[in-house]
């Protein structure tokens, strides 16, 4: 009995694990050809979700339109936090830690504004019933949204590593995280590529909105738990690979999830947090990526 | 009158959390988003040895500064190894860490109904339950950090924590430590909040995890640069000008639902504009001389 528990909570390790997977590389989206660290990332997921509340729930579109329509209202208010804060900050000449401040101030006031405009209370978004029934295989159990959350990360994934890969504006974004003043030599527009960053980290990151939305409701305060496993994942998978990304989100899940066997859920957090300090001490590289340790001893 | 002297305890406390603060991202260049959370060690400790212990109000501070000082010291000597933005993510993670901690170890901090009843200070015969000698107290408590943080930041030391902001390759190959200044400041800066965070709760008489987040660590950030980095007395006026701004919302009738949101948006707005328009904030650091830029 306690091996097919075991199994079971491997099973739910994996699937959170594609959501943290996802969470994780839109974060690194963003970080690695504009080296960001767009705090405010939390809360445009928060604003997705609620974007989807908004769309699905009072105005009664359908549910694939709503979706489509959140992502993209995600999206452009992504872009719109680089061009309205951290752009003209970079142009006057601010440092790292300015436009990290900004960033701070960018989250507290979207947080707020979201609270002035859809209230404290949590919400849910109902999805069909179909896919929070519960599938038998053997022992274990499975939702359809679980199948789905599975699905659309293959996809998700798959397609950030082809674009990366194989596409013009993806080179364009490896060539500016490497070394953005070669790549301002060979004629790519720096700017255009943090545009492009922007937009499709923040459609990532709504992508495991609609998926937690749609399973677990919406509460204003959750981005900053979904920005602390997206950062964690990118360390822990060593800053500057992607496929480190996806595979320490999966580690993440994974991990909390056979910790919630022994250890009560509030304190999820403390164990992705945990993992983090055991990595930073003992390989500071991450999986596969550059040391993010200064002092080797 | 009351209500006057209660906000000047509340813009004292502050000063001595902003103040604190200052100390590490002013003058060492260090960010740090954990200062609510050592905010909150002090503020448990002292409710928690007054209530549960009987303990004098002046014999809890010993046992906060301690406890924040060690926590500070195990955490800075492993996060502060971070490179770049990395080592943000140490007093993020510790900051959500802590927040948990107040929330759900509830045998020890009751969770989310806090610990309330929480008495006034007193000593030597004197009781500071009147709200007048409750500032008063505050702003002697003030005077002390400032005397503390001066102190700290005129002295070679504070120098050299100048120079690790302004090149830390630099100071290494001049053979400063770096590592241990950078240690050793954020270990007084914290001590220095876990006595803000006493305060807070003799204050306010109750404490709950609600007043420890990570959005009270970056309200105390906005204080540091609206005051202005690098400079004391910025922090002073700097928790002066934003703590008293929001509460003329209290003379326009408006329901807390909104106005602590608004607070909020107003606070980080500011701090935003100010990066951009102002990065020096409302009272600049001053270079005394011999310090070579």
């Amino acid at each position: 009995m306690a091996y097919w528990l075991l199994v079971q909570l491997v099973l739910n390790g994996i699937v959170t694990g594609c959501l943290y997977a996802i969470l994780a590389i839109s974060f690194a989206v963003i970080y690695a050809p504009s080296k960001t660290f767009h705090f405010a990332h939390g809360s445009v997921y928060v604003y997705a979700g609620y974007f989807l509340y908004q769309f699905a729930m009072e105005w009664r579109w359908p549910l694939p339109a709503a979706i489509a329509a959140a992502i993209m209202a995600a999206a452009v208010l992504g872009v719109l936090v680089d061009r309205a804060v951290y752009t003209p900050l970079r142009k006057s000449g601010a440092g790292v830690m300015e436009i990290l401040l900004s960033a701070f101030g960018s989250f507290i006031v979207l947080q707020n504004v979201l609270l002035l405009i859809w209230k404290s209370d949590p919400r849910t978004v109902r999805a069909p019933e179909v896919l929070k029934n519960g599938i038998p295989f053997g022992m274990l159990t499975l939702t359809p949204l679980d199948l789905i959350t599975v699905a659309v990360a293959g996809i998700v994934l798959g397609g950030v590593a082809l674009f990366i890969r194989t596409t013009r504006l993806g080179k364009a974004m490896r060539a500016v995280e490497n070394d953005p003043e070669v790549a301002v030599m060979v004629g790519i527009s720096t700017e255009r590529v943090r545009m492009v960053a922007f937009f499709l980290g923040s459609a990532l990151v709504a992508v495991a909105a609609m998926l937690t939305a749609l399973d677990k409701g919406l509460e204003p305060t959750i981005g900053v738990n979904a920005l602390l496993i997206a950062v964690v994942a990118m360390i822990v998978g060593g800053v500057g690979s992607f496929p480190g990304a996806a595979l320490a989100g999966f580690f993440l899940g994974i991990v909390e999830n056979l910790g919630i066997w022994q250890i009560p859920s509030e304190w999820k957090s403390t164990i992705t947090f945990t993992v983090l300090a055991i990595f930073i001490l003992f390989r500071p590289t991450g999986f596969f990526g550059q040391r993010v340790a200064r002092y080797s001893e | 009158m009351n209500y006057l002297v209660y906000v000047l305890s509340l813009v004292a406390i502050y000063a001595i959390l902003t103040v604190s603060l200052n100390l590490v991202v002013g003058y060492t260049g260090i960010l740090s988003v954990a200062h609510a959370a050592f905010m909150g060690i002090g503020a448990y400790t002292a409710a928690l040895l007054l209530t549960e212990w009987g303990f004098n109000f002046f014999l809890t501070l010993p046992v906060g500064l301690a406890i924040s000082g060690l926590v500070a010291a195990g955490l800075a000597a492993s996060t502060l190894r971070l490179r770049g933005d990395y080592y943000i993510i140490g007093s993020f993670g510790f900051q959500v860490i802590m927040y948990n901690v107040f929330l759900n170890w509830i045998a020890l901090t009751k969770g989310p109904f806090g610990i309330r009843n929480i008495p006034r200070p007193r000593a030597f015969g004197i009781a500071f339950a009147d709200p007048a000698r409750y500032a008063l107290l505050t702003i002697v408590f003030l005077a002390a950090t400032l005397w503390v943080a001066r102190r700290v930041a005129e002295s070679p030391y504070g120098k050299v924590l100048r120079a690790i902001r302004e090149d830390e390759a630099g100071a290494a190959s001049i053979g400063k430590n770096v590592r241990r200044y950078k240690i050793s400041i954020f270990v007084v800066s914290s001590m220095l909040a876990s006595v803000g965070g006493a305060l807070y709760a003799g204050l306010i008489s109750y404490v709950d995890p609600f007043a420890f987040t990570i959005n009270e660590s970056i309200f105390l950030q906005a204080l540091v640069i609206v005051g202005g980095a690098g400079n004391v007395y910025g922090s002073v006026v700097g928790a002066a000008v934003l703590i008293t701004l929001p509460e003329m919302l209290r003379f326009f009738d408006v329901p807390t639902t909104v106005a602590s949101p608004i607070r909020e948006i107003l606070y980080g707005s500011l701090m935003i504009l100010f990066l951009r328009f102002r990065p020096k904030g409302l009272l600049p650091e001053r270079i005394s001389p011999g310090v070579a830029r």
